[in-house]
């Protein structure tokens, strides 16, 4: 099969264990996020893919050859992989042309010099051909990094952070061209980010890679945000409410109602909500007060109070235009779409997530019949 | 069109047999969708999904005879993998009104398939060579 496939992947340095049966599987053409946060081994796994670093335990595949075993290690060169950096690495004193056909040694001139170009256009920087590193800018630099991992049609193409050194109104640019460019090219593509966000944009499917080294979910960016399987998971994507309390009769009660969870009676859970799932209005749920409000310009975050001056605080992201001075009286209510329920226990837990969306709108007919 | 590899193996016939049909069944579905047949599509999507699911059920009979250790664990994913099928077939039911939902379908079989099924799978496999007389 076309592409990369990795399975019983385990790695350490020393008793330092960072990957733990690792699998993963990419057809040609598609995109895969390693998302998790430093130290979680997820450039380990970009560079035993690449063959900087030999496989202690476990087997890569890439196009149907296997390339590395404990036994087996193919070097670098021979596996077709294409890499590109979060710094870029270009050759300094390499034109931008050279720096794009650097990896197309042994192929005839006229062709090499053919394909340095269509790349170059590619990534729209045909006329910087002559330029220098040094000339360019940030955004340029990765256009050119692109067009060169790109430019010997490698069977496997490996990002590591490659957005992370744009500042934020290039990045939404430079991520968009760059998809374009790698769908059109239909290559395999391995991508590590410890931003969730730029996995959502990019990636095809999602794998979460947590500290203990193991993957702790994987799926399409709808399927991470909106039913994460794992508290890690669910926390990865920014600040989180909590409630605690115990399963009664498949509900859990929270200051803002009941979550429905499929979690057995009598364990100890906990009800993390998103900030967007924490709606404010203006009567119809429970009483709160404003404690601060940011405008962030595309919405705004707001702290809330519920349950009196001993009560309990909340996150809550609004969606539109909001200025506490100009509200009389706030109410906030539970959207069940952004409630999670995992019961309580160490970090490295495994079980199933639980208030899915199915249950939470069976529990929901089951209130409104 | 994905073909079953040496590399897929799990060395338990049963086991390799459903795998290598699920993979004649993901090539069926996608040529379909290739075709515009959606229509047809659906409910073949539909004996996929059955088809997993007995697949999963005759997997886990097997690791518990076998004792597996990380049987809790993997009984637990085939669990999660249900709300992935429910999903596949939601994709399957749009497929004929939806071109977005094509791309998704064929996106998620394969994924699905390879990744959450076939490679996972891939983690008893030394278990079951190390059982073996």
């Amino acid at each position: 099969m076309k592409g990369l496939h990795i399975f019983g992947l385990s790695h350490a340095y020393g008793d330092n264990r960072v990957l733990d049966s690792i699998g993963l599987m990419i057809p040609a053409g598609e995109l895969v996020c390693l998302l998790g946060p430093s130290g979680c081994g997820k450039s380990t796994l970009l560079r035993l893919s690449a063959g900087l670093e030999k496989v202690q335990q476990g087997t890569i595949v890439i196009d149907g050859v296997t390339v590395a075993t404990p036994e087996l290690h193919v070097n670098p060169e021979d596996r077709h992989v294409g890499l590109m950096f979060q710094d870029y690495a270009l050759f300094p004193h390499l034109s931008i042309a050279e720096n794009v056909s650097f990896g197309l040694l042994g192929m005839d001139a006229d062709k090499a010099r053919a394909r340095t170009m269509d790349m170059l256009d590619q990534v729209g920087m045909t006329k910087r051909a002559d330029s220098y590193p040094h000339m360019l800018s940030g955004g340029q630099q990765q256009r050119v990094a692109l067009a060169r991992a790109l430019a010997p049609e490698p069977n496997l193409l490996l990002l590591d952070e490659p957005f992370s050194g744009l500042d934020t109104s290039m990045r939404q640019t430079i991520r968009e061209e760059t998809l374009g460019v790698l769908k059109n090219s239909g290559v395999a593509t391995l991508m590590v980010t410890h931003d969730p966000e730029e996995a959502m944009f990019m990636a095809d499917r999602i794998k979460i890679i947590g500290s203990n080294g193991r993957i702790l979910q994987a799926g399409r960016p709808h399927e991470i945000y909106y039913h994460p399987n794992h508290e890690f998971v669910a926390r990865l994507f920014g600040v989180m409410n909590r409630f605690e309390g115990v399963v009664i009769n498949g509900r859990v009660e929270t200051p803002l109602g009941p979550v429905a969870t499929d979690l057995a009676d009598g364990v100890a859970v906990q009800v993390l909500v998103r900030p967007e799932g924490v709606i404010l209005e203006s009567g119809g749920g429970v009483a709160a007060e404003i404690i601060s409000n940011h405008l962030l310009g595309h919405d705004n975050i707001a702290r809330v109070r519920i349950g009196g001056v001993s009560g309990k605080e909340l996150y809550v992201r609004v969606h539109r235009t909001f200025e506490v001075e100009l509200k009389k009286s706030i109410t906030v209510s539970l959207d069940h779409e952004y409630a999670f329920v995992f019961p309580i226990e160490g970090e490295g837990q495994t079980r199933p997530s639980i208030a899915t969306q199915t249950a939470a709108a069976e529990y929901r007919a089951e209130v409104a019949e | 069109m994905v073909e079953f590899s040496e590399t897929f193996e799990l060395d338990c016939g049963e086991l390799d047999q459903d795998h290598r049909r699920l993979i004649e069944m993901l090539n069926e579905i996608v040529a379909m969708l290739d075709d515009g047949k959606t229509g047809d599509c659906k409910s073949k999507v539909q004996e996929f999904v059955n088809f997993s699911k007995a697949h999963f059920r005759r997997e886990e009979r097997f690791l518990a005879k076998a004792g597996y250790p990380g049987l809790q664990e993997h009984c637990a994913h085939h669990i999660r993998l249900n709300k992935k099928m429910d999903h596949i077939l939601e994709f399957a039911d749009m497929a004929g009104v939806n071109e977005k939902a094509r791309e998704s379908l064929k996106k998620e079989l394969v994924f699905f398939l390879m990744d959450d099924v076939i490679t996972t799978d891939l983690d008893f496999k030394s278990f079951v060579e190390d059982k073996r007389p």
